[in-house]
């Protein structure tokens, strides 16, 4: 008699599980409703990295910008193309490839060229744009290629 | 219902307790008699109880079964509390979430900040840029946020444009020009509700 009693609580102490996997399917039943009645995602990576490129070419053509000396190009690309690298270390990615070099030249910001290329794989990747310029230093032409990226979403905060 | 047969429980038990120990009884009597009127009366009342079921054989009997079906009650409180509490916690999530998406606001921070942000990306020192943000205003009003100079903010330092639509929270979102902004202006009614400001060279230089 008693066994059975306890049989039975074991049996309504189970019942929890069917509880909480009901929860789900309503909880997820009304996440994907609400996004998708709302549409919350707007994804603005590709053109925040689309904007940081024509920025960064545009700079290019109108300044002299030093590629001898690393430090002094960063301190360029701030000052020059006023670009805040405090924000492209935390949210952007700005690759740049002299020549024909396997190496990046220059790299300021979080990720790589590798993770661009695989953005279509991973939603957590950098959107990315590259360009090419051709610039002459010393009476020689110089192709850099520009990797620009973005992987910044919105922040929310209290207020 | 459960108050008297809670009542008759204890005053079992107390006669159980006087059956076993009868000295005590005697003592307490005593004492209770010596010091308060309305204690003795309670006193002999227990008194008279114990004489009615001293000789029953099913007065233990009865008691434990009681006891067993107060701590079923009690069992049955708790699992109930835990499935009235994972629903709380869940109704609590989910209107938190629905009120947060309530006219679209949680979109709209997102839209107007990623919109703002690109308007100053484009932007150079000296320019005036000015924004239809008639959409904002209407759902801080539905929102009952106190004041709309509160829906836009910028923080020159950090590059950041923040947008409050609801209570509670707003969406900041990182411009990379490193450019400053003032004369911030929320213009109403002419004839839609505008957002203006300017562009400025950047006053500090960041590292």
């Amino acid at each position: 008699m008693i066994t059975k009693n306890k049989k039975a609580q074991t049996g309504d102490m189970l019942m929890v599980f069917a509880f909480i996997f009901l929860l789900f399917i309503i909880g997820t039943g009304i996440y994907f409703g609400t996004s998708l009645f709302f549409s919350s995602n707007y994804d603005f990576r590709k053109i925040d990295a689309e904007l940081l490129n024509k920025k960064l070419l545009s700079c290019f053509k109108e300044n002299n910008l030093n590629l001898e000396n690393l430090e002094s190009l960063k301190g360029e690309i701030s000052t020059l193309c006023k670009i805040n690298p405090q924000v492209v270390k935390d949210y952007m990615l700005i690759i740049i490839f002299k020549d024909s070099s396997i190496e990046p030249f220059l790299k300021i910001g979080k990720g790589d060229e590798t993770s661009c290329l695989l953005e279509d794989k991973n939603i957590n990747f950098p959107k990315c744009i590259t360009s090419e310029i051709v610039k002459s230093y010393n009476n020689q032409k110089t192709t850099l290629k520009i990797i620009t990226g973005s992987n910044q979403n919105s922040r929310e905060k209290l207020a | 219902m459960v108050l008297v047969v809670e009542e008759a429980v204890f005053k079992m038990s107390r006669i159980v307790f006087f059956r076993k120990f009868p000295n005590l009884i005697h003592e307490k009597e005593k004492t209770i008699l010596e010091h308060n009127k309305n204690q003795r009366f309670l006193c002999h009342q227990n008194m008279k109880y114990f004489e009615v079921i001293k000789n029953s054989e099913h007065a233990l009997e009865f008691i434990s079964r009681v006891l067993d079906m107060n701590k079923k009650a009690s069992q049955t409180l708790w699992e109930n509390t835990i499935y009235i509490v994972l629903a709380v916690v869940f109704f609590s999530t989910v209107l938190y979430f629905v009120l947060n998406n309530q006219f679209g606001s949680s979109f709209y921070e997102n839209y107007y900040s990623k919109e703002i942000s690109r308007a100053i990306n484009l932007a150079k020192p000296g320019d005036n840029i000015t924004l239809d943000v008639q959409k904002a205003t209407e759902i801080a009003q539905k929102n009952k946020l106190q004041s709309f100079s509160e829906i836009f903010s910028f923080d020159n330092t950090n590059n950041e444009i923040c947008v409050k639509l609801s209570l509670g929270r707003k969406k900041c979102y990182s411009y990379f020009n490193n450019v400053g902004i003032t004369n911030l202006q929320l213009k109403l009614a002419e004839p839609i509700n505008i957002l203006s400001f300017t562009i400025t060279e950047k006053q500090e230089q960041l590292n």
